[in-house]
Protein backbone atom coordinates (compact mmCIF):
# COMPACT_ATOMS: atom_id res chain seq x y z
CA UNK A 1 0.00 0.00 0.00
CA UNK A 2 1.38 3.40 -0.96
CA UNK A 3 1.59 6.41 1.29
CA UNK A 4 -1.66 7.79 -0.08
CA UNK A 5 -3.43 4.46 0.50
CA UNK A 6 -2.20 4.35 4.11
CA UNK A 7 -3.24 7.94 4.69
CA UNK A 8 -6.69 7.47 3.20
CA UNK A 9 -7.16 4.23 5.21
CA UNK A 10 -6.17 6.05 8.40
CA UNK A 11 -8.45 8.98 7.63
CA UNK A 12 -11.40 6.76 6.84
CA UNK A 13 -10.89 4.83 10.08
CA UNK A 14 -11.27 8.14 11.92
CA UNK A 15 -13.86 9.98 9.89
CA UNK A 16 -15.66 7.10 8.16
CA UNK A 17 -15.56 6.25 4.49
CA UNK A 18 -16.27 8.99 2.01
CA UNK A 19 -15.97 7.17 -1.29
CA UNK A 20 -17.23 3.61 -1.76
CA UNK A 21 -18.00 1.24 -4.59
CA UNK A 22 -21.43 -0.28 -4.10
CA UNK A 23 -22.89 -3.18 -6.09
CA UNK A 24 -26.62 -3.64 -6.56
CA UNK A 25 -27.34 -7.37 -6.48
CA UNK A 26 -30.44 -9.50 -6.63
CA UNK A 27 -32.52 -11.87 -8.73
CA UNK A 28 -33.67 -10.90 -12.25
CA UNK A 29 -36.52 -8.40 -12.43
CA UNK A 30 -36.17 -7.26 -8.82
CA UNK A 31 -35.69 -3.73 -10.17
CA UNK A 32 -31.91 -3.31 -9.87
CA UNK A 33 -31.53 -1.04 -12.89
CA UNK A 34 -34.63 0.93 -11.91
CA UNK A 35 -33.05 1.49 -8.48
CA UNK A 36 -29.66 2.41 -9.98
CA UNK A 37 -31.46 4.86 -12.27
CA UNK A 38 -33.43 6.28 -9.34
CA UNK A 39 -30.27 6.85 -7.26
CA UNK A 40 -28.35 8.31 -10.22
CA UNK A 41 -31.29 10.54 -11.23
CA UNK A 42 -31.89 11.75 -7.66
CA UNK A 43 -28.26 12.72 -7.09
CA UNK A 44 -26.56 13.08 -10.48
CA UNK A 45 -29.42 13.76 -12.90
CA UNK A 46 -28.54 10.88 -15.22
CA UNK A 47 -29.67 7.31 -15.73
CA UNK A 48 -27.48 4.22 -15.61
CA UNK A 49 -29.21 1.84 -18.04
CA UNK A 50 -32.33 0.76 -19.88
CA UNK A 51 -35.02 -1.18 -18.04
CA UNK A 52 -37.49 -3.73 -19.33
CA UNK A 53 -40.05 -6.16 -17.98
CA UNK A 54 -38.33 -9.00 -19.81
CA UNK A 55 -36.02 -10.79 -17.37
CA UNK A 56 -32.26 -10.46 -17.87
CA UNK A 57 -32.42 -7.09 -19.62
CA UNK A 58 -29.11 -6.15 -17.94
CA UNK A 59 -26.56 -8.71 -19.09
CA UNK A 60 -23.41 -6.70 -18.50
CA UNK A 61 -22.30 -4.78 -15.44
CA UNK A 62 -23.20 -1.09 -15.76
CA UNK A 63 -21.39 1.61 -13.83
CA UNK A 64 -22.12 5.10 -12.69
CA UNK A 65 -19.21 6.75 -10.92
CA UNK A 66 -19.19 9.57 -8.44
CA UNK A 67 -22.78 9.82 -7.31
CA UNK A 68 -22.69 12.03 -4.22
CA UNK A 69 -25.38 11.40 -1.60
CA UNK A 70 -25.95 14.01 1.09
CA UNK A 71 -27.92 14.20 4.31
CA UNK A 72 -27.31 17.39 6.22
CA UNK A 73 -23.57 17.51 6.87
CA UNK A 74 -22.95 13.88 5.99
CA UNK A 75 -22.05 12.98 2.43
CA UNK A 76 -20.88 9.88 0.67
CA UNK A 77 -19.59 9.40 -2.87
CA UNK A 78 -20.80 6.20 -4.50
CA UNK A 79 -19.47 4.39 -7.52
CA UNK A 80 -22.61 2.46 -8.38
CA UNK A 81 -22.37 -0.97 -9.97
CA UNK A 82 -25.61 -2.24 -11.47
CA UNK A 83 -25.22 -6.00 -11.96
CA UNK A 84 -27.05 -8.56 -14.10
CA UNK A 85 -29.70 -10.58 -12.23
CA UNK A 86 -28.44 -13.70 -10.48
CA UNK A 87 -30.42 -16.80 -11.36
CA UNK A 88 -30.01 -20.54 -10.95
CA UNK A 89 -31.73 -21.42 -14.20
CA UNK A 90 -31.74 -19.54 -17.48
CA UNK A 91 -33.88 -21.03 -20.21
CA UNK A 92 -34.37 -19.40 -23.60
CA UNK A 93 -37.92 -20.81 -23.77
CA UNK A 94 -38.90 -18.26 -21.11
CA UNK A 95 -37.95 -15.42 -23.49
CA UNK A 96 -39.94 -16.84 -26.43
CA UNK A 97 -43.13 -15.97 -24.54
CA UNK A 98 -42.17 -12.29 -24.84
CA UNK A 99 -42.22 -12.49 -28.63
CA UNK A 100 -38.42 -12.79 -29.01
CA UNK A 101 -37.36 -15.16 -31.81
CA UNK A 102 -35.52 -18.37 -30.99
CA UNK A 103 -32.05 -17.33 -32.08
CA UNK A 104 -32.19 -14.05 -30.15
CA UNK A 105 -33.66 -15.84 -27.12
CA UNK A 106 -30.76 -18.34 -27.09
CA UNK A 107 -28.25 -15.52 -27.41
CA UNK A 108 -29.99 -13.66 -24.59
CA UNK A 109 -29.81 -16.77 -22.39
CA UNK A 110 -26.09 -17.17 -23.13
CA UNK A 111 -25.36 -13.52 -22.34
CA UNK A 112 -27.47 -13.70 -19.18
CA UNK A 113 -25.45 -16.72 -17.99
CA UNK A 114 -22.20 -14.86 -18.65
CA UNK A 115 -23.77 -11.93 -16.81
CA UNK A 116 -24.31 -14.05 -13.67
CA UNK A 117 -20.61 -14.99 -13.66
CA UNK A 118 -19.58 -11.37 -14.23
CA UNK A 119 -21.84 -10.15 -11.41
CA UNK A 120 -20.38 -12.67 -8.97
CA UNK A 121 -16.79 -11.84 -9.99
CA UNK A 122 -17.49 -8.18 -9.23
CA UNK A 123 -18.20 -9.07 -5.60
CA UNK A 124 -14.42 -9.13 -5.11
CA UNK A 125 -14.27 -5.46 -6.10
CA UNK A 126 -17.03 -3.80 -4.11
CA UNK A 127 -17.00 -2.20 -0.66
CA UNK A 128 -20.64 -2.92 0.01
CA UNK A 129 -23.82 -4.32 -1.50
CA UNK A 130 -27.43 -3.29 -1.89
CA UNK A 131 -29.26 -6.62 -1.95
CA UNK A 132 -32.49 -5.91 -3.76
CA UNK A 133 -35.40 -8.28 -3.40
CA UNK A 134 -38.87 -8.22 -4.87
CA UNK A 135 -41.29 -7.79 -1.98
CA UNK A 136 -44.13 -9.31 -4.05
CA UNK A 137 -42.29 -12.63 -4.31
CA UNK A 138 -41.40 -15.46 -1.97
CA UNK A 139 -38.08 -14.39 -0.41
CA UNK A 140 -36.90 -17.95 0.20
CA UNK A 141 -35.24 -18.71 -3.05
CA UNK A 142 -31.86 -20.32 -3.54
CA UNK A 143 -30.62 -17.07 -5.06
CA UNK A 144 -31.63 -14.84 -2.15
CA UNK A 145 -30.43 -17.25 0.51
CA UNK A 146 -27.13 -17.96 -1.27
CA UNK A 147 -26.32 -14.28 -1.81
CA UNK A 148 -27.31 -13.44 1.76
CA UNK A 149 -25.12 -16.21 3.22
CA UNK A 150 -22.19 -15.32 1.00
CA UNK A 151 -22.30 -11.62 1.86
CA UNK A 152 -22.28 -12.50 5.55
CA UNK A 153 -19.34 -14.87 5.04
CA UNK A 154 -17.43 -12.18 3.16
CA UNK A 155 -18.27 -9.69 5.93
CA UNK A 156 -19.32 -7.17 3.31
CA UNK A 157 -21.67 -4.51 4.65
CA UNK A 158 -25.03 -4.72 2.94
CA UNK A 159 -28.53 -3.32 2.96
CA UNK A 160 -31.57 -5.38 2.05
CA UNK A 161 -34.06 -3.30 0.10
CA UNK A 162 -37.55 -4.72 -0.37
CA UNK A 163 -38.61 -3.28 -3.70
CA UNK A 164 -41.99 -2.91 -5.40
CA UNK A 165 -43.95 -1.96 -2.28
CA UNK A 166 -46.22 -0.03 -4.68
CA UNK A 167 -47.30 -3.40 -6.14
CA UNK A 168 -48.96 -4.99 -3.14
CA UNK A 169 -45.60 -6.21 -1.91
CA UNK A 170 -44.99 -7.59 1.54
CA UNK A 171 -41.84 -6.08 3.08
CA UNK A 172 -42.94 -7.47 6.45
CA UNK A 173 -42.50 -10.97 5.08
CA UNK A 174 -39.02 -10.09 3.88
CA UNK A 175 -38.19 -8.65 7.28
CA UNK A 176 -39.38 -11.84 8.97
CA UNK A 177 -37.28 -13.83 6.50
CA UNK A 178 -34.12 -11.96 7.49
CA UNK A 179 -34.88 -10.91 11.05
CA UNK A 180 -31.28 -10.14 12.00
CA UNK A 181 -30.92 -7.62 9.21
CA UNK A 182 -32.51 -4.27 8.54
CA UNK A 183 -34.87 -4.37 5.56
CA UNK A 184 -35.75 -1.07 3.89
CA UNK A 185 -39.09 -1.15 2.06
CA UNK A 186 -38.98 0.94 -1.12
CA UNK A 187 -40.46 1.49 -4.53
CA UNK A 188 -37.59 2.42 -6.84
CA UNK A 189 -40.06 3.09 -9.64
CA UNK A 190 -42.32 5.42 -7.66
CA UNK A 191 -39.58 6.80 -5.42
CA UNK A 192 -41.33 5.71 -2.22
CA UNK A 193 -39.26 5.68 1.01
CA UNK A 194 -36.10 6.77 -0.78
CA UNK A 195 -35.23 9.12 2.11
CA UNK A 196 -35.09 6.14 4.46
CA UNK A 197 -33.07 4.23 1.91
CA UNK A 198 -30.48 7.00 1.52
CA UNK A 199 -30.23 7.27 5.30
CA UNK A 200 -29.51 3.54 5.45
CA UNK A 201 -26.85 3.92 2.73
CA UNK A 202 -25.08 6.68 4.67
CA UNK A 203 -25.32 4.74 7.91
CA UNK A 204 -24.18 1.38 6.51
CA UNK A 205 -21.55 2.34 3.95
CA UNK A 206 -20.23 5.58 5.38
CA UNK A 207 -19.51 4.29 8.84
CA UNK A 208 -16.16 4.35 10.55
CA UNK A 209 -13.60 1.65 10.78
CA UNK A 210 -14.11 -0.40 7.63
CA UNK B 1 -45.16 -3.52 -25.31
CA UNK B 2 -48.66 -4.05 -23.95
CA UNK B 3 -49.62 -5.68 -20.68
CA UNK B 4 -52.33 -8.28 -20.42
CA UNK B 5 -54.34 -8.81 -17.25
CA UNK B 6 -53.91 -12.48 -16.37
CA UNK B 7 -57.29 -12.64 -14.66
CA UNK B 8 -59.64 -11.27 -17.35
CA UNK B 9 -57.35 -11.16 -20.39
CA UNK B 10 -57.85 -7.47 -21.21
CA UNK B 11 -54.80 -5.86 -22.84
CA UNK B 12 -53.53 -2.39 -21.88
CA UNK B 13 -50.96 -0.29 -23.65
CA UNK B 14 -50.65 1.96 -20.62
CA UNK B 15 -48.42 0.32 -18.02
CA UNK B 16 -49.90 2.35 -15.15
CA UNK B 17 -52.60 -0.31 -14.73
CA UNK B 18 -49.85 -2.72 -13.74
CA UNK B 19 -49.52 -0.71 -10.55
CA UNK B 20 -53.15 0.34 -10.12
CA UNK B 21 -54.68 -3.01 -10.92
CA UNK B 22 -56.97 -3.92 -13.82
CA UNK B 23 -59.89 -1.44 -14.04
CA UNK B 24 -62.13 -4.20 -15.46
CA UNK B 25 -61.67 -6.95 -12.88
CA UNK B 26 -59.23 -5.62 -10.26
CA UNK B 27 -56.60 -8.22 -11.24
CA UNK B 28 -53.10 -7.53 -9.92
CA UNK B 29 -51.06 -9.84 -12.13
CA UNK B 30 -50.07 -8.73 -15.60
CA UNK B 31 -48.20 -10.34 -18.45
CA UNK B 32 -45.91 -8.30 -20.65
CA UNK B 33 -46.25 -9.55 -24.21
CA UNK B 34 -46.77 -8.77 -27.86
CA UNK B 35 -48.96 -11.85 -28.24
CA UNK B 36 -51.92 -11.95 -25.82
CA UNK B 37 -52.36 -15.33 -24.14
CA UNK B 38 -55.48 -17.48 -24.30
CA UNK B 39 -57.50 -18.26 -21.19
CA UNK B 40 -55.88 -21.65 -20.62
CA UNK B 41 -52.32 -20.24 -20.67
CA UNK B 42 -53.33 -17.32 -18.43
CA UNK B 43 -54.88 -19.70 -15.91
CA UNK B 44 -51.72 -21.83 -15.89
CA UNK B 45 -49.50 -18.79 -15.38
CA UNK B 46 -51.66 -17.48 -12.55
CA UNK B 47 -51.54 -20.88 -10.85
CA UNK B 48 -47.74 -20.92 -11.20
CA UNK B 49 -47.44 -17.44 -9.71
CA UNK B 50 -49.59 -18.44 -6.75
CA UNK B 51 -47.77 -21.74 -6.30
CA UNK B 52 -44.21 -20.44 -6.59
CA UNK B 53 -44.07 -16.95 -5.31
CA UNK B 54 -46.83 -16.10 -2.96
CA UNK B 55 -46.95 -16.81 0.71
CA UNK B 56 -50.28 -18.30 1.63
CA UNK B 57 -52.40 -18.56 4.76
CA UNK B 58 -55.54 -17.18 6.33
CA UNK B 59 -54.01 -16.09 9.62
CA UNK B 60 -50.63 -14.66 10.57
CA UNK B 61 -49.68 -18.00 12.17
CA UNK B 62 -50.46 -19.81 8.91
CA UNK B 63 -48.27 -17.34 7.01
CA UNK B 64 -45.39 -17.78 9.45
CA UNK B 65 -45.75 -21.54 9.12
CA UNK B 66 -45.62 -21.14 5.34
CA UNK B 67 -42.49 -18.98 5.70
CA UNK B 68 -40.84 -21.65 7.87
CA UNK B 69 -41.63 -24.39 5.36
CA UNK B 70 -40.39 -22.37 2.39
CA UNK B 71 -37.19 -21.46 4.22
CA UNK B 72 -36.52 -25.12 5.04
CA UNK B 73 -37.18 -26.18 1.44
CA UNK B 74 -34.86 -23.48 0.04
CA UNK B 75 -32.06 -24.41 2.46
CA UNK B 76 -32.45 -28.09 1.58
CA UNK B 77 -32.31 -27.26 -2.13
CA UNK B 78 -29.20 -25.13 -1.60
CA UNK B 79 -27.52 -27.97 0.36
CA UNK B 80 -28.07 -30.36 -2.57
CA UNK B 81 -25.98 -28.11 -4.82
CA UNK B 82 -22.91 -28.80 -2.67
CA UNK B 83 -22.72 -32.27 -4.21
CA UNK B 84 -22.48 -30.96 -7.76
CA UNK B 85 -19.01 -30.32 -9.12
CA UNK B 86 -20.07 -28.17 -12.07
CA UNK B 87 -20.80 -24.48 -11.74
CA UNK B 88 -22.73 -24.39 -15.01
CA UNK B 89 -24.71 -27.18 -16.62
CA UNK B 90 -25.53 -26.60 -20.29
CA UNK B 91 -28.64 -28.69 -20.90
CA UNK B 92 -28.84 -27.48 -24.49
CA UNK B 93 -27.91 -24.28 -26.31
CA UNK B 94 -29.84 -21.55 -24.54
CA UNK B 95 -30.74 -23.62 -21.47
CA UNK B 96 -28.43 -23.29 -18.50
CA UNK B 97 -28.46 -24.32 -14.84
CA UNK B 98 -26.19 -22.21 -12.69
CA UNK B 99 -24.74 -23.34 -9.38
CA UNK B 100 -24.69 -19.88 -7.80
CA UNK B 101 -23.36 -21.23 -4.53
CA UNK B 102 -20.27 -22.82 -6.14
CA UNK B 103 -19.60 -19.69 -8.22
CA UNK B 104 -19.85 -17.47 -5.17
CA UNK B 105 -17.94 -19.62 -2.73
CA UNK B 106 -15.22 -21.02 -4.95
CA UNK B 107 -15.17 -18.84 -8.04
CA UNK B 108 -14.23 -21.83 -10.19
CA UNK B 109 -15.93 -22.21 -13.54
CA UNK B 110 -16.59 -25.82 -14.47
CA UNK B 111 -19.02 -26.36 -17.30
CA UNK B 112 -20.85 -29.64 -17.81
CA UNK B 113 -22.24 -30.37 -21.25
CA UNK B 114 -23.37 -33.68 -22.74
CA UNK B 115 -21.42 -35.85 -20.29
CA UNK B 116 -18.20 -33.80 -20.50
CA UNK B 117 -16.75 -31.44 -17.92
CA UNK B 118 -14.89 -28.36 -19.18
CA UNK B 119 -12.66 -26.68 -16.62
CA UNK B 120 -11.79 -23.04 -17.11
CA UNK B 121 -8.32 -23.00 -15.62
CA UNK B 122 -7.86 -19.23 -15.08
CA UNK B 123 -10.83 -19.36 -12.69
CA UNK B 124 -8.89 -21.83 -10.53
CA UNK B 125 -5.60 -19.95 -10.68
CA UNK B 126 -6.99 -16.48 -10.04
CA UNK B 127 -4.98 -16.15 -6.82
CA UNK B 128 -7.99 -15.02 -4.78
CA UNK B 129 -8.91 -16.62 -1.47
Amino acid sequence: MGLFGKLSGWLSSIFGKKHVRIGIYGPPNAGKTTLANRIAMDWAGEIVGEVSEIPHETRKVQKKDRVVIRDGKASLTLDLIDTPGIATKIDYHDFLEFGIDEEDAKQRAKEATEGVIEAIKWLDNVDGVILLMDSTKNPFTQVNITIFGNLEARELPFIIAANKIDMNGSPATLQSAFPQHEVVPISALEGINMDLFYEAILKTFGKKGR
Amino acid sequence: MPHQCLKCGKVYKDSRYVFEGCPECGGKSFYYTKKPLNEEKRKKLLEEIEKDDMLTGETLDDIFEDIRKKKEAALKEAEKLKEKVESIHVKEAGEYEINVRRLMEEGSIIIYREGTYYIYLPSLFSGKK
